[in-house]
């Protein structure tokens, strides 16, 4: 039989069971179809019947089934194969899933593809791979764990056979597992061993318990090795089944063991060869442990005994006398102590000994045991002692030798180093006896412990008498130990005091013996060698210390004496310069300034002579009045002692000027009679400036400090009469510098590198009105800022100023807003202030005010455009005239019209340029004022004279009016111009039948000039602008003229140092009124 | 060891070719390509039988495929073609083709598989799936299941459409051309035809012709959708051949002699064919794709109809 799959099946029952409907079903039909047909052809008649085609019907219905039979067939394939889809999937997912299983892939989870059974058996294989898997993880994990364990294991039965065991068994005996599994444990060991497994066995069997014992095992290689096996029972229920056993390797541990025997003897002997006595106490203080030495100390049973019957020899233990226990002492604290403690030996000697305690903790921390080592310093205490003695006797040596150093008093080193002595020898007292030469006596100055009485009775001792008279003859050290005692001593009035212990020490100077340091005890004292030398060497130290503190009181004398005439001379060169500097005026205080020096030096005499250009010494001042200064006293070549003083340079000194026959002296010392003199040049630097010179009438010698001073004094002198010179001219050229500065009309302004304002000017002061105290110290744009509009301003500065910090000039112009608030134009220009070294140290700022400059340019401009303007149109008239004369054309009426035409322009243009040169003559000063004593009355019949020809034309009258005025003086050629200029406008700007007045009136010092006419008036606008050239009021239309004529006449009147005012109205008339200083002759 | 696996299944599936052709002469609705393959299934999935055959199949199939569809050019008639028929033709066809396309695609189905189906649907139902999948390397589960599936639905339409022409009281023309552009495969258009009519068979059966002319079109296209990995320009021997026979037997009268008997070889190389396919092809595989394919071809199959019958109302 085919091996079929259960989805054939499906599929084959599903077709079968159609062919099964299907088939039968075909067949009935057929059947059926056919027996109705056979029916009906039964009752048709036989020969219808015959030759029918129902048998060829059955064909062809089977013909038309067979599609549907095959429809169906088909369909029900597409079904089984539907119906057989999830099921298959199914089937195939678990097969494969077992598949994966079998392969040992436990990490598989199936797809559930349907809710019905198949599905539940998909889940279900899922539960059951997953819990498959986690059983195989903590198996896994298990096994790890024992294959991991370092320790061998073996698993037995209750046969004893082992069942399993881990790799660390193999590791540690070398069987392989295939070799163990199965064989008893019994063949893994000898006899003795095997009889200790039984009894464990049997032990851990009745009581069903683990058990811990050491077995040796033997390995592979024959070797035995020891283990320490840890059994417990595998329990199945309450039932035995088997036992695991964990086998320790002990073989490290029995190395060990041996090793800590090894110490332990170790440390024995360790303990045995240590020289101090070692012992181990416990807390009843009993000795558990002793080394050989503490046994051997001991002479008997150590352990077990109290440690201090043991290791200190006595009944009693420490801490009863007083001292601390050091075992004790360690079970309270827990720490380490150490302590010397003194016992007494069995012969009763001082013994010390030194006791180290340390405590023997468990692993909490508790003292168990206190050890102790014992160690017998006693020959070091000794020493010890021994040392500290010395070092005693050295500080007290030490203190001495410092109190000689530090302290000047004798009082002082003497009692203090007795209190050493007696302190240092522990003596009793002790006493200073000090020697008085001249008396050959001692006597007792410093004492202690004893009363001043018993001094007051031993009184005063002989040298040579007594012990400190003794000593102090023969300079040698005496000590007793028993003053009663010593035969040596028979004579002494301490003899029987009671004294015993007794020395004497000398002290020594360099020289002598200044005294005697006595010390006593009234016990007996034995002195040392060292004692005795080191009392000797501090009797040395005292005496040689007392020396030093005389001598240095003697330097501390002479230098009081040195300083007190060194302050008398500052003090009297103080007074001398404080004097000299007190006034400017030399001259002022000169005299007494000598007269000061000449009592300095007790001199007769003194005066100041002075070189002046030509070499004569000139008498400056002297001590006493001689008669007026400035007085040639040795006139050049004359031989002189100051004149020899300053060609030498140096101070000269002689002693009797009357015996050197090569000095001549002034006839004005004639009556001095002086006999020593000193003369001491001044100079300064090269320059000499003269001589000082002090006569004496006695015999007087200098000595070399006295000169010295003479000399500074000297030298304040020159320099202070020097510097007087150069103030008096610094003073003057200051005064003319300032004086320069002050009046320059430009501000100027000094700064330093810092742009702060050092000087100012008056002009400066001006222009910003800020005063020049308030000024200094600014910097230099804060100066400017009282107006916003001076920013361009301080820009132009700041840039001058920048460049000329340079160490160039600069100069900018700039409009600068003054104080009172004008706009003023100005020039800036910067200039830096150089040092000798060429370094710029400031910087100087001019100011200047260039509104006149500006002015003038201004004026200038508007002159060259007037005169243009104004000499074009005359000259266009005569050149067109011309032109028209020249081409001929023109008739002889015409042309002498022309030509008077062109004569009038010339006429007028020679006016102009005579007019212009004249007031530009007076304005460029070239022109001067004749001084002519002028009629008036012919000077006024002059002018209308000249003027009759238009008056008539006018038919003018004209009068003048002279009030009691004659003559005044001025430029008569001048004022003829001015007044007929005046007079000519007069005429010229009235109608016919004008009426002119003219007034010539005195006022005082002023004569009034005043033409009045009844005119056309002028404009109120005009009348400032009248004086202005080429001005033309509003008439110039109807009359020619150059516009100059007023203009002319203004500057004459004020060449005069008159003005010219005009009042005028129009329609109605105009009067100019000249006012001009009158003097009536020259 | 190739050969004397290869004989038994050469001899197995000629055997079935045979078996089939012999059913498929009973009625005329039987196809023998569908039988075989069944048949071949069924015998295939016999244990002993595969053990038999093996890898020998493999060898039949490269044999046997390629000798079908070379023959298969001289069933194609060009002679049919007119323009009328044709624009309705590619209308229909090309609706199954791109709406089976398109569904596949929803259902998830694979590309190759889908594709066999378009084609099957839209030409000639299992000769067209033969011709067609080696052209694409389909593999053998899809073309047994995307054989089965056309089967299935031309045996429906065989079944229902005489039923429609009553109930929709179609025209005969109508009917024909309905029957001609949607049943898959020649037998089932003849039936169909034969059971309204017997005048209908001869119409019906030209428009099929002409479908079944179109293969060369569709091949095409379904070569070109495929092809996407493996651009491949060479075209194999029996598609040459294929085309010569086809034009050979169109157009000229020297194969008119030889004209039956190289139609039946080719039905019955192609049968042998596909029971070697189906010999090798396991049954879990069509099994497990379900009736998924089948779905897919009936649904657009009744929206080309359900389309078809709108038109018919509208104009």
């Amino acid at each position: 039989m085919a091996k079929t799959r259960i989805i054939y099946r499906q599929i084959l029952i599903f077709l079968v069971f159609a062919a099964l409907i299907v088939v039968p079903l075909t067949f009935t039909i057929v059947k059926q179809v056919n027996m109705m047909i056979l029916q009906e052809e039964r009752e048709m008649s036989p020969q219808q019947a015959e030759g029918t085609a129902h048998r060829e019907f059955s064909s062809k219905l089977l013909d038309q089934i067979a599609p549907f039979v095959f429809y169906i067939l088909v369909m029900a394939l597409m079904l089984s194969i539907f119906f057989s889809r999830r099921m298959l999937i199914s089937l195939k997912g678990l097969q494969r899933g077992s598949q994966a299983m079998k392969d040992g892939n436990l990490d598989i989870q199936l797809e559930v593809t349907s809710d019905d059974e198949l599905g539940d058996v998909t889940r279900a294989f899922n539960e059951m791979v997953a819990a498959l898997n986690a059983k195989t993880a903590e198996l896994k994990q298990k096994d790890v764990y024992v294959n991991a364990m370092l320790d061998p294991l073996w698993v037995v039965d209750e046969e004893n056979t082992i069942q399993d065991i881990n790799p660390a068994f193999t590791r540690l005996f070398g069987y392989s597992r295939e070799q163990v599994v199965g064989s008893s444990i019994y063949d893994f060991c000898d006899e003795r061993n095997a009889a200790i497994i039984r009894g464990q066995m049997e032990q851990r069997r009745d009581r069903g318990m683990s058990s811990i014992y050491e077995l040796s095992l033997m390995g592979r290689d024959g070797s035995t090795i020891p283990v320490l096996v840890s059994g417990s029972p595998i329990l199945s229920g309450d039932r035995i089944v088997g036992r695991i056993g964990i086998l320790k390797d002990f073989r490290d541990q029995k190395e060990l063991r041996n090793e800590l025997q090894h110490s332990k003897e170790y440390a024995e002997t360790v303990m045995d060869s240590i020289e101090d006595q070692l012992i181990v106490i416990d807390k009843d203080y009993r000795i558990v442990r002793a080394n050989r030495r503490a046994v051997l100390e001991s002479r008997g049973q150590v352990i077990g005994e109290f440690c201090h019957i043991a290791a200190h020899e006595r009944g009693r233990p420490c801490w009863t006398e007083g001292r601390e226990c050091p075992a004790q002492m360690v079970f309270i604290t827990g720490q380490n102590y150490r302590t010397t403690h003194e016992h007494v030996g069995r012969a009763g000697e001082r013994r010390f000994h030194e006791i180290v305690a340390s405590p023997i903790k468990d692993a909490a921390g508790n003292v168990l045991h206190v050890i102790e080592l014992i160690r017998d310093v006693t020959e070091r205490m000794k020493h010890e002692e021994e040392i500290f003695n010395k070092n005693r006797e050295l500080i007290a040596l030490n203190s001495v030798a410092s109190l000689l150093n530090k302290s000047l008093r004798p009082e002082e080193i003497f009692s203090k180093v007795l209190d050493k002595m007696i302190e240092m020898i522990r003596m009793d007292g002790g006493g200073i006896f000090f020697i008085d030469e001249m008396k050959r006596e001692m006597t007792c100055q410093y004492h202690r412990g004893i009363s001043d009485e018993f001094i007051k009775t031993m009184g005063r001792i002989r040298l040579g008498e007594d012990i400190p008279g003794r000593v102090a003859v023969s300079g040698q050290v005496l000590t007793t130990s028993d003053l009663s005692k010593d035969h040596r001593i028979e004579r002494s009035i301490i003899k029987h005091s009671g004294i015993k212990g007794y020395c004497c020490i000398p002290i020594r100077g360099k020289e002598r013996i200044i005294g005697v340091f006595c010390l006593f005890s009234f016990r007996v004292h034995v002195f040392s060698t060292e004692e005795v030398n080191i009392l000797n060497s501090l009797g040395e130290m005292t005496g040689v210390a007392l020396e030093n503190v005389r001598l240095y009181e003697k330097m501390r004398e002479l230098y009081e004496q040195q300083r007190r005439r060194r302050e008398e001379e500052q003090s009297q060169i103080l007074s001398i310069s404080t004097k000299l500097g007190s006034a400017l005026e030399l001259k002022d205080v000169l005299g007494s300034v000598l007269d000061v020096i000449r009592t300095i030096f007790n001199a007769d005499f003194a005066w100041l002579l002075l070189s002046d250009a030509e070499g004569n010494l000139v008498l400056k001042s002297a001590a006493f009045p001689t008669g007026g200064g400035n007085e040639v006293i040795y006139p050049r070549g004359v031989s002189s002692i100051e004149g020899y003083a300053v060609d030498r340079k140096a101070p000269t000194v002689i002693a009797d000027i009357r015996a050197e026959t090569k000095f001549f002296v002034s006839p004005v010392l004639s009556h001095l009679a002086a006999q020593s003199v000193i003369a001491v040049p001044m100079h300064i630097g090269d320059k000499t400036v003269g001589a000082f010179a002090l006569y004496y009438v006695g015999l007087r010698e200098f000595r070399e400090e006295e000169l010295h001073f003479l000399r500074i004094i000297v030298n304040i002198l020159a320099v202070s009469i020097e510097r007087a010179d150069y103030y008096v001219r610094a003073i003057v050229e200051k005064g003319l510098s300032d004086t320069i500065l002050q009046s320059v009309a430009d501000g100027i302004m000094t700064v330093d590198r810092s742009s702060r304002i050092i000087a100012v000017n008056k002009a400066f002061e001006r222009m910003t009105g800020m005063p020049a105290p308030e000024a200094f110290g600014l910097p230099v744009c804060d100066v400017f800022r009282y107006s916003v509009e001076n920013m361009d301003f301080r820009l132009a500065l700041g840039e001058c100023m920048e460049g000329a910090l340079e160490g160039r000039r600069a100069s900018m112009e700039a409009d600068m807003v003054s104080a009172s608030g004008y706009v003023i134009p100005v020039l800036i220009s910067s200039s830096p202030v150089l040092d000798s070294a060429g370094t710029v140290t400031g910087v100087v700022n001019l100011l200047r005010d260039i509104s006149k400059e500006k002015e003038m340019d201004r004026m200038k401009t508007d002159l060259i455009r007037s005169v243009s303007h104004e000499f074009r149109t005359p000259l266009s008239a005569i050149v067109g005239m011309t032109e028209m004369i020249l081409e001929g054309d023109v008739d002889d009426a015409r042309l002498r019209k022309y030509l008077h035409t062109i004569l009038s322009e010339g006429v007028r243009l020679s006016n102009m340029v005579s007019d212009l040169l004249s007031i530009a003559r007076i304005e460029s000063g070239k022109e001067t004022l004749r001084r002519d004593v002028i009629d008036v009355n012919a000077f006024l019949g002059h002018l209308t004279g000249s003027f009759s020809a238009s008056i008539k034309q006018k038919g003018a009258r004209v009068g003048y009016d002279v009030d009691a005025v004659r003559n005044f003086v001025g430029d008569e050629e001048k004022l003829t111009q001015v007044l007929m200029n005046l007079m000519d406008n007069a005429l010229t700007f009235s109608d016919e039948g004008c009426i002119v007045e003219i007034t010539v009136k005195r006022r005082d010092d002023i004569l009034e000039i005043a033409l009045a006419d009844n005119g056309w008036g002028i404009d109120e606008a005009d009348i400032p602008h009248l004086t202005e050239r080429f001005f033309r009021g509003s008439h110039k239309d109807k009359v020619k003229g150059t516009g100059l004529g007023l203009a002319l006449c203004s500057d004459i009147i004020r060449m005069h140092g008159g003005t010219m005012r005009i009042e005028s109205a129009v329609g109605v008339g105009t009067t100019v009124l000249l006012s001009l200083p009158y003097k009536e002759s020259i | 060891m190739r050969i004397h696996r290869t004989v038994p299944a050469l001899v197995l599936s000629l055997f079935v070719a045979l078996v089939s052709v012999y059913i498929a002469t009973l009625n005329a609705s039987f196809d023998p390509l569908v039988i075989s393959i069944i048949i071949g299934m069924f015998v295939g999935n016999i244990s002993e039988v595969r053990e038999l055959t093996g890898a020998g199949v493999e060898t039949a199939i490269k044999l046997l495929l390629p000798a079908g569809i070379a023959l298969y050019g001289t069933q194609l008639v060009f002679s049919e073609l007119r323009p009328g028929i044709l624009v309705g033709i590619l209308c229909a066809a090309g609706g199954l083709f791109g709406l089976t396309l398109l569904l596949s695609r929803v259902f998830n189905l694979n590309q190759k598989l889908s594709i066999l189906l378009a084609t099957g649907v839209a030409v000639c139902g299992a000769s067209a799936i033969a011709v067609i999948s080696p052209l694409i390397g389909a593999r053998k589960e899809d073309t047994s299941i995307s054989v089965i599936s056309v089967m299935m639905l031309g045996l429906t339409g065989m079944i229902f459409f005489p039923m429609l022409y009553d109930i929709l009281s179609l025209s005969r023309e109508e009917f024909n051309f309905l029957a001609g552009s949607t049943l898959p495969m020649l037998g089932q258009v003849r039936v169909a035809a034969g059971s309204v009519c017997p005048e209908c068979v001869g119409e019906a059966l030209k428009i099929k012709l002409v479908r079944v002319s179109l293969l060369v079109f569709w091949a095409t296209i379904a070569v070109f959708l495929s092809g996407k990995e493996e651009r491949r320009v060479s075209v194999p021997w029996f598609v040459v051949v294929f085309i010569v026979l086809a034009l050979v037997s169109n157009f000229t009268r020297l194969l008119a002699p030889l004209m039956e008997y190289l139609k039946n070889g080719s039905t019955f190389l192609l049968s042998a064919a596909l029971a070697a396919i189906g010999t090798s092809v396991d049954f879990d595989a069509i099994v497990e794709e379900g009736v998924a394919p089948l779905g897919v071809i009936l649904f657009s199959w009744s929206m080309i109809i359900l389309m078809m019958y709108l038109v018919r109302n509208l104009f």
